[in-house]
């Protein structure tokens, strides 16, 4: 064995949970247990977080079991949120893994009389032979109740096929999904019934009337739940709630405030209030020399492929809720207060759906189909949703308008930048005094939301996310205003405000480069000292063969950020070409997520990234009509087909040596940044508002 | 409203007789998912518009959230499952698995279905032939480029 010595990763989840037998459990032998609070949401985490468990313990990555946000075992870790489940959650099961790994060499040493042991699979080898121990026997005559913090750690050498193996899991996670039975959706429970809600056609509509009766005489149908103006058929079988809620939605008479189309800015006109987020040095002697650049998007739909779906058992006075909640603690905490439970009244278990993009609708459906399953005591219920309510019945991703000023100094350097931020929302999740739930406050007897807040800034902000260029920029200015008290339910969805604000601030960076005469990118280049930095974009350039050269059809921009300005690195190039519709057929990402625990995922990220963030920047809109989202089908919300992506490609620069970044967000900021960049290239817009279809551009253009 | 006739209806599905007793006005979908536990096919839009749902009926892809079950009396259905057989995959799902073709997932399954229906008829297809053939079906996560890389290595591995 190698005495290389290592400290071991610290991590809040780790002064909540400070034991081995926390995160592990090695009671069943050939596997270990690992318990996570942090989840699978389509991003591939538990593939990373499976194989730093078993590097730190040397083992094959099939002996790892992963048991992730189940509040009857796994550690409370929050919200699967921040592309920090590698940076907090993975440190910490690798903090306990290498701190029962020297446990169990040190018993093994003991027990065999032996200088030198290791492990090997689970086996403890000495003088590289196999031995009659191994960690299963160790750990059943062992209390691993044992602070990791005092654990002495020595560095496990690298596994052999660790790539092999990395690979194998990742390909079974896929034939998993393309057999079947990998989502909460297959779940089937014994006696289980099948829901489904009414369409609510406003979030503050009132149920006139429905005809329970003839809804109730319908095959099947086990009731007609009405709580206010919350309702929902509860049937025998899945295709008889659907039979069920499409009559009951058409005898349904709801009363609906009325109005016309509602304009994001019409809405967001109510944030009134100035918050100033960061703000050095003196802005107004910064000179006179000024661009100015605006970036704005509208209301987004999280528009998962999958719907949010939830099971519940309500038996006992004890209520058993599966969920593909990014905090299954946090649902707990707002279902408990919501139904005024004990909170160890209520076991939440985590099942994964379909690509969860931030605060979607996970919380709301199982809220909702607790209600159901307390009116069916003893049966357990599934609810999913309609495609009509994933796209309207969730919370929407907020919109929001960011403008950038650059005062450029008479040398040609920032002297000042200004970020003014109007926005929505971006926080609303329920969690310990949060029965934030979408049909709470339709209930008979409500249960209010929690009032809408912002992200703090010690976790990368809200609207602000982002809003602090990494540039160097002499006086700096942040200030936003956040409409609060908006009519409109709006949480966080991925990037959260580095979205626009990476846009506005790139797009202002353009025009400072124009104003000089310089290339964009060695303007940017000259304001940038972090090597980390410089490498991203450096790669981007020489990747895609950067120029500003265009025939007036094409061009190609860059967008930088470090999102968070903490966590990953991401410069992004793309092409975009203009004929009847604006395409982008090629982008490149240059990216350091520092150590790379699952390369394919990480890669994977930064592609998803991208396209998705394209697909809002080009696409995506949800129309405010009188105060309610008006997209009931993927018509009304179209997104990026396979016909409109481009060829990607991706290289990641980071250091091994550097501690591990997430990914899932690094690239949605960058890339609005490069085409934002690459627009106004063609069409010299210094004020870009997405979606830019072609109706949308066309109305920018005659301004 | 009168209960929907409920008979046998007989199919071919992934290679096997079936006889299904159920109401004939039945989505495809729910009698795959919920009477015969083939989990593969998901529920994604109910409306054609999302491709998770998609099987193969004849050979051609069809959205079974809308495909009455009466309709394919007679036929011969192909969902994911039938990608697998004991220990043996179909070139598609290695070529997924290879690529990790993926993220969430939810899609895959609609999306390889349309992908076989491809190279069962066209063995060579071209980039813009994948394309063709898969963009009636939506992907959210953006694992696009790798889907399209799968299909055509599957392609390869099939020659």
């Amino acid at each position: 064995m190698n005495d290389d010595w290592m400290s071991l990763p610290k991590t809040k989840s780790l002064e909540a949970y400070p034991l081995i037998s926390d995160w592990l459990d090695f009671s069943e032998p050939g596997v270990v247990k690992a318990r996570s609070g942090r989840v699978e949401i389509g991003q591939g985490i538990a593939i990373a977080l499976r194989r730093i468990v078993a590097e730190a313990l040397s083992l094959e990555m099939v002996r790892v079991h992963l048991v992730a946000g189940d509040t009857r075992e796994s550690p409370n870790e929050n919200y699967t949120a921040g592309s920090m489940s590698v940076e907090l959650g993975g440190q910490s099961l690798r903090a306990a893994a290498l701190a029962a790994r020297a446990t169990f060499l040190l018993a093994a040493r003991d027990k065999l009389d032996a200088e030198t042991v290791d492990l090997q699979d689970g086996q403890v080898l000495q003088h590289g032979e196999e031995t009659e121990l191994d960690i299963w026997k160790l750990a059943s005559d062992l209390a691993l109740d044992i602070p990791i913090a005092e654990a002495v750690v020595s560095r496990p050498g690298r596994m052999a096929r660790i790539d092999e193996t990395m690979a194998e899991a990742g390909g079974d996670a896929i034939r998993a999904r393309l057999r079947g039975g990998a989502f909460i959706h297959d779940i089937v429970l014994e006696n289980m019934l099948h829901a489904r809600v009414l369409h609510l056609p406003h979030p503050a509509a009132q149920l006139v009337f429905v005809d329970s009766e003839a809804v109730e005489a319908l095959p099947g149908v086990v009731m007609l739940h009405r709580d206010g103006a919350f309702a929902a058929v509860i049937a025998e079988e899945e295709a008889q709630a659907m039979s069920a809620v499409a009559r009951a939605d058409s005898t349904a008479d709801w009363d609906v405030p009325g109005g016309g189309i509602q304009k994001p800015e019409d809405l967001l006109a109510s944030a009134t209030e100035l918050e100033t987020m960061a703000e050095a040095g003196d802005l107004a002697r910064a000179g006179n020399r000024k661009v100015v650049a605006e970036f704005s998007r509208p209301f987004l739909a999280h528009a998962s492929i999958g719907t949010c779906c939830a099971l519940a058992l309500w038996q006992d006075g004890t209520l058993t809720v599966w969920s593909h909640a990014q905090g299954p603690y946090q649902l707990r905490a707002g279902l408990a207060q919501a139904l005024n439970l004990d909170e160890a009244a209520i076991d939440v278990i985590h099942k994964p759906a379909a690509g969860c993009y931030g605060h979607n609708g996970a919380d709301d459906v199982a809220f909702e189909v607790a209600l159901l399953a307390r009116a069916c005591p003893g049966r357990p219920v599934r609810l999913a949703w309609r495609r009509v309510d994933e796209l309207t019945r969730g919370s929407l991703a907020p919109a929001m308008t960011s403008r950038a000023e650059i005062t450029l100094s008479d040398g040609g350097e920032i002297a000042a930048m200004s970020l003014d931020i109007v926005s929505a929302p971006h926080q609303r999740r329920p969690g310990p005094g949060k029965p934030s739930f979408a049909s709470g406050p339709l209930l008979a007897d409500p249960v209010a939301l929690a009032p809408a807040t912002e992200p703090p800034p010690a976790n990368g902000g809200g609207a602000d996310r982002n809003a602090v260029p990494l540039y160097k920029t002499g006086a700096l200015k942040v200030a936003r205003r956040v409409a609060y008290d908006i009519p409109l339910r709006t949480s966080a969805m991925r990037a959260l405000g580095a979205y626009a604000n990476i846009a506005a601030i790139e797009l202002a960076m353009e025009a400072a480069a124009d104003e000089l005469g310089e290339d964009p990118i060695g303007f940017r280049l000259r304001h940038l000292d972090d090597p980390r930095a410089r490498r991203v974009v450096e790669k981007a350039r020489d990747m895609s063969g950067f120029t500003t050269d265009t025939d007036g059809e094409t061009a190609k921009g860059l967008g930088f950020a470090r999102y968070k300005n903490k966590a990953g690195y991401c410069a992004v190039v793309v092409e975009v070409s203009a004929g009847e519709s604006l395409i982008v057929p090629r982008l490149w990402a240059a990216a350091d997520v520092g150590e790379v625990i699952d390369r394919e995922g990480v890669l994977g990220q930064v592609e998803g990234g991208a396209i998705q963030s394209l697909s809002w920047s080009l696409k995506e809109e949800v129309p405010i009509i009188g105060g309610a989202p008006d997209v009931p089908d993927w018509e009304h919300y179209p997104i990026l087909r396979f016909s409109e992506i481009p060829v990607i490609e991706v290289a990641l620069t980071g250091d091994p040596r550097d501690p591990p970044l997430g990914a899932g967000e690094i690239a949605q900021g960058p890339v609005a940044g490069a085409l934002a960049a690459a627009v106004r290239r063609l069409f010299g817009l210094d004020s870009l508002r997405v979606p830019l279809t072609p109706e949308g551009l066309a109305g920018q253009m005659l301004g | 409203m009168a209960a929907a006739k409920q008979r046998v209806i007989r199919f071919t599905l992934n290679g096997r007789e079936a006889a299904i007793e159920a109401p004939e006005t039945e989505p495809l979908l729910w009698v795959l998912r919920n009477r015969l536990n083939l989990k593969a096919a998901r529920f994604g839009c109910g409306g054609s518009s999302c491709g998770a749902c998609a099987v193969l009926v004849d050979g051609r892809p069809e959205m079974s959230c809308s495909l009455k079950l009466w309709a394919v009396e007679g036929k011969r259905v192909e969902t994911a499952e039938s990608l697998f057989e004991g220990d043996a995959e179909h070139p598609l799902v290695t070529a997924f698995a290879e690529e990790r073709a993926g993220q969430c997932g939810y899609c895959l399954s609609g999306l390889v279905m349309r992908a076989k229906a491809l190279l069962d008829e066209n063995p060579k297809p071209t980039r813009e032939d994948i394309i063709a053939a898969l963009d009636e079906g939506l992907c959210r996560c953006g694992a696009h480029p790798r889907i399209l890389r799968a299909v055509a290595r599957a392609a390869e591995a099939l020659k």
